[in-house]
């Protein structure tokens, strides 16, 4: 029944939208997006993955907005039937979980509904959608933003967090100030912005404990912009926040980002530390999971996207950890000495985090995760390209609850295109990881086939023989016409990290096929 | 089940034909950190390639990296211009800036931060390529990157030139 009121919802729409079309400036513009994540379960003793007493699992996702001139108005529809594995169980059944009256001039903003917002790094505050993690922390209240000659920014929110399907048993609210001191005074080669944020978190409390109802939290920022030079600085403080997510210590917490970046044409260097102590903040004292972050500490690491080097990916400490990271990238012009006739491009990083040792900024002895990676882009001639990578980890478990000694792993990855003409490719990607603990020595292989522009068809195996001998075979294809997108997979998944953004969580093993379609108008 | 698989059909019928033909009024940022209205940006009277990318999407870097390399060629028959619109929240604004520098992409980078753009066009997944004819209205889109999909940009400008 449900599959049909979203069927009628969107044919009403169509319908609407036929009506405007071609007259968008006069009656405003319509418009919408439609997402699909489908998963037919299938038992397989070998890995471990169950199959539920209802086969399927299902996340689906329905957006329609209207624009007219200024003013828009919109609606998130959401249908977990039921929700996939591995996400809350609280994201259940369907329904309309979010809507929105917005006006949105240069320098005015007033939206009056459900938002998204951040706050500078987003240390205090972040609002934000990550549909592949299950993740929608949006407020429902009013935000507001106003720009005084893009020299003073203000921006203020008020609202209750989304929890799951419904609301948090709390009010939050905000006031972000930034101002463009180059703006000011005229610079016109200097850029200096002070900024500052203040969020609260009203969650009443009746009890006998020391526990206050009113949680702050603020942050101050510097940054400075010269000749590709950029230096940045955040410093976020919070009160006592005794809850679930730090085990009710009644402690204030801390936390100081400092970024550094040069850039100019083929060239760029970016380095981060980042120290935290008692920085988690969550839309309620019972919170236990990602989907209740007021705000955003996301790993501040390379995030990989090949498949074995991603298998031990970190989790940021949110309530003790120091470290940081340092990005290169240079590119090899073509036509020079070292560049050869088609040049080449490096990327390298390397990343490193500890356990807080007593208070901010200081490093313990234990180490929670490192990485030193470098990957090298070559393109031989029109045919052919390829991309050479290496990474060293060093992981502690402990950064996923779990027990056991630091894992030391090398993982070599080789990813060779070829092209025949401009529409026929083939990729093959083969990779190796090299460890004498956890699970042992895994090798990778993935062939892709792809016909420009539409398909891609792919099939590839990930082997673990060092201890559980399991292939974790998958294959399958995509399609992609305009605005839509459809795939098909089927196969074995390892239970094991998925990240997004620098936000990471635990998913289980399965076995079935997966149908992804999204689609937009 | 049935019921579910029909109806997804059904929507996409639906959906066929009717795709949004204008930017949205929404602002976005430069890597100075000024702010933008979309709209005023794309308003050069020259077609626009509008690319949605991000610093951790692999086939976003791959479709930037094609469309550089074939840059320089273009624009000697063509006059155009990329806009790569890194949807990357503003922790990673240095990152995007470094990347681009990095690889030497010949496009105007913006940054959007909260979103607020890709939502406005309904980007469900990047990487998300517009191509826009000078008066600023949306002519082709696609989703995703195949290695020699570039080409098919190459012959959307190619007809609007004509």
């Amino acid at each position: 029944m449900k599959v049909v009121y979203l069927l009628v919802l969107m044919g009403c729409f169509c319908f609407l939208s036929r009506s405007v079309d071609g007259q968008e400036q006069k009656y405003g513009m319509l418009s919408g997006g439609f997402e699909t994540n489908t998963v037919y379960y299938m038992k397989d003793n070998k890995t471990g993955a169950i199959r539920p007493d209802d086969r399927f699992g299902s996340n689906n996702y329905l957006n329609l907005d209207y624009q007219w001139r200024k003013f828009s108005i919109g609606i998130l529809f959401e249908g977990y039937l039921p929700v996939l594995q591995g996400l809350s169980g609280q994201l259940s059944d369907c329904g309309i979980v979010g809507k929105y009256v917005a006006f949105e001039d240069r320098d005015l903003k007033i939206r009056v509904g459900d938002f998204y917002e951040q706050f500078g790094s987003g240390m205090v505050f972040r609002a934000y959608e990550e549909r592949s993690l299950g993740l929608n922390t949006s407020v429902e209240g009013v935000r507001l933003f106003y720009s005084f000659r893009n020299k003073i920014n203000l921006k203020g929110i008020y609202g209750r967090p989304r929890r799951f399907m419904e609301r948090a048993p709390s009010y939050v609210r905000g006031g972000d100030l930034q101002l463009d001191l180059a703006n000011v005074f005229g610079w016109m080669k200097t850029g200096i912005w002070v900024e500052g944020s203040f969020v609260n978190r009203y969650e009443e409390y009746v009890g006998n404990r020391e526990i206050k109802s009113n949680v702050n939290a603020y942050s101050l920022r510097l940054a400075l912009e010269h000749a590709g030079v950029s230096l940045r600085g955040e410093y976020v403080g919070k009160s006592k926040d005794p809850a679930l997510y730090n085990d009710y210590v009644i402690r204030k917490g801390q936390g100081l980002l400092l970024e550094g970046g040069y850039a100019r044409k083929g060239l760029g260097i970016q380095v981060n530390f980042r120290s935290l102590n008692r920085m988690m903040f969550r839309s309620s004292r019972e919170a236990v999971g990602l989907e209740e972050d007021l705000n955003y500490l996301p790993a501040l690491t390379r995030q990989h996207t090949y498949s074995l080097a991603n298998l031990y990916a970190y989790a940021t400490q949110g309530n003790g950890e120091t470290g940081g990271q340092v990005d290169f990238y240079y590119n090899f012009r073509k036509g020079t000495a070292l560049g050869g006739k088609y040049g080449w491009k490096l990327q390298a990083n390397f990343s490193t985090y500890y356990r807080l040792k007593n208070g901010l900024c200081s490093v313990g002895k234990e180490l929670f995760y490192r990485d030193i990676n470098i990957d090298i882009s070559k393109k031989w001639n029109p045919a052919w390209k390829t991309v050479f990578f290496y990474s060293l980890q060093d992981f502690n478990p402990v950064v996923w609850g779990k027990t056991g000694k630091t894992c030391h792993a090398h993982i070599v990855v080789a990813d060779i295109v070829h092209t025949w003409g401009n529409r026929y490719s083939l990729r093959l990607e083969g990779q190796h990881l090299w460890t004498k603990r956890d699970e042992g020595d895994w090798v990778a292989l993935l062939a892709e086939w792809g016909i420009a522009p539409a398909w891609s068809f792919f099939a590839g195996d990930m082997y673990n023989y060092g201890k559980t001998d399991i292939h974790y075979y998958h294959g399958g294809l995509s399609y992609s016409k305009s605005r839509t997108r459809v795939a098909l997979q089927y196969g074995r998944n390892r239970a094991g990290i998925q990240c997004a953004g620098g936000v990471c969580r635990e998913m289980p093993a399965y076995t079935g096929f997966n149908l992804t379609l999204t689609s937009s108008f | 089940m049935r019921k579910y698989i029909l109806a997804i059909g059904m929507i996409l019928l639906l959906l066929d034909g009717f795709s949004q033909r204008q930017l949205p009024e929404v602002t976005v940022e430069n890597p100075e950190g000024d702010r933008c209205a979309i709209r005023e940006v794309i308003n050069d009277s020259i077609p626009v390639v509008l690319a949605f990318w991000a610093t951790t999407c692999k086939p976003c870097i791959q479709e930037l990296d094609a469309l550089s390399e074939t840059f320089h060629d273009w624009k000697e028959i063509l006059d155009f211009k990329v806009v790569a619109v890194a949807t990357d929240d503003s922790r990673a604004a240095l990152r995007v800036r470094s990347m681009a520098e990095g690889r030497e992409w010949p496009f105007q980078i913006l940054l959007d931060k909260n979103q607020e753009l890709k939502r406005a066009m309904n980007v469900n997944n990047i990487p998300f390529l517009f191509v826009l004819d000078k008066t600023g209205k949306i002519v082709y889109s696609h989703c995703g990157y195949t290695p020699g999909a570039e080409m098919e940009v190459l012959n959307v400008l190619k007809k609007l030139r004509s």
